[in-house]
């Protein structure tokens, strides 16, 4: 056994909870090891000083106010029913004075009620063929070249209007000052 | 609250029978379960808190205690569970101090009323120091190391019973014990050394 080993086992050693064969070894380190046997030594001084540690008195009787405080409480309740109504009427003051509040707060008017009664339309789908979703998917992509086709003979229309009715010379004429306008 | 909880325990168990039987087995090991407090928490005012709630709830159980078995471990198990939480809750806890009201350890540090049982007041001056030294010491340990420290050298308990309170393995009983004698040895090393060239 190496000091490390032994100084593991010292305190189980102290408290007589080693095999008798590991106490042998550990007897026989100690007596050649003076550092082990040091080390033993203050353990077994600590033990000492913990062990000879006084319990200290509580400051107040602990028990017998723990024993005479519950068995006043006990004979309390026991012999006084209206603690239990007491407590059933504040819940019941507390509930409704929730409920009178809640109402105060939100109160049911005619537009509320029309939008409870408001169904909800849930929009559905009608379920895909391959066939249909490729054909789809084509509509879509035609749609949208025609749709681009509407918006470039519609600004074509607009400019050609443009054109007839507005002045062909926008530009200011000379000799009028720009201040008078 | 506590009134609360004491309300409901009488209602769920009212036999006297019961109470008187436990109010007995409190009896006995009343100051154990003290010092076991003390130990753990390090003052007289969480020492009585965490007695007197681990007996309420040793009560509210009470007939789940199997008769037979040992009163004092069982007792001594939810002490140790219960200071486990209470330290748990606090740690997480922000601690906050008044600037105008003075240090809370001042308070503390007032002298404790111990009882005088040497007549020479050198011997009762020394043997408060040391307790106050180690008690520090005890303070620095993780609570585990401390809780199988103190079940080992104050309460007397061996390892097994301590494995048993502790709800743990003997190899972890064995291994809290040692690394916590260790450590205190650290802390006390000054302390030790001390005595010895007194001695010498």
């Amino acid at each position: 056994m190496n000091c490390h080993r032994v100084q593991s086992l010292l305190s189980a050693y102290l408290d007589q909870e080693l095999s008798s064969e590991e106490r042998r070894l550990i007897r026989n380190h100690i007596f050649n090891c003076p550092v082990c046997a040091q080390c033993l030594e203050e353990l077994s001084r600590i033990k000492k000083y913990l062990g000879g540690l006084e319990p200290p008195p509580p400051q107040i009787d602990l028990i017998d106010h723990f024993f005479s405080y519950k068995l006043h409480i006990s004979d309390a309740v026991d012999s006084n029913p209206w603690e239990w109504c007491k407590r059933l009427t504040l819940t019941a003051a507390c509930i409704f004075l929730f409920l009178l509040t809640s109402f105060h707060l939100f109160p049911v008017t005619n537009t509320n009620r029309s939008i409870a009664g408001q169904e909800v339309e849930y929009h559905t789908y009608d379920q895909f063929t391959t066939y249909q979703l490729v054909n789809n998917e084509q509509n879509s992509n035609v749609n949208f070249f025609l749709e681009e086709d509407e918006t470039e003979e519609k600004k074509k229309k607009k400019k050609k209007i443009d054109d007839f009715y507005l002045p062909q010379h926008k530009a200011l004429l000379p000799g009028i000052p720009v201040s008078s306008r | 609250m506590l009134q609360t909880e004491t309300l409901s325990l009488v209602r769920t168990a009212p036999a006297p029978d019961v109470l008187e039987e436990f109010e007995k087995q409190v009896k006995t090991y009343e100051k154990a379960f003290y010092h076991f407090a003390y130990r753990l928490t390090g003052n007289h005012d969480d020492a009585e808190d965490l007695t007197q709630e681990a007996l309420l709830k040793a009560y509210r159980a009470f007939h789940r205690f199997k008769t037979g078995t040992a009163f004092d471990r069982w007792v001594y198990q939810i002490i140790y569970r219960l200071f486990i939480d209470q330290y748990r809750k606090k740690r997480r806890r922000p601690f906050v101090a008044s600037l105008d009201e003075s240090p809370p350890y001042l308070d503390q540090e007032k002298p404790k009323e111990v009882p005088d049982h040497s007549k020479l007041p050198e011997d009762f001056a020394l043997r408060h120091e040391l307790g106050e030294t180690i008690q520090k010491a005890l303070l620095r340990l993780p609570e585990e190391f401390r809780a199988a420290v103190v079940l080992c050298d104050v309460q007397g308990f061996s390892y097994e019973e301590i494995s048993n309170i502790l709800q743990c393995s003997l190899g972890t009983v064995r291994s809290r014990i040692h690394r916590g004698r260790r450590q205190l040895r650290e802390h006390l090393h000054p302390y030790l050394n001390g005595e010895r060239g007194k001695k010498q």
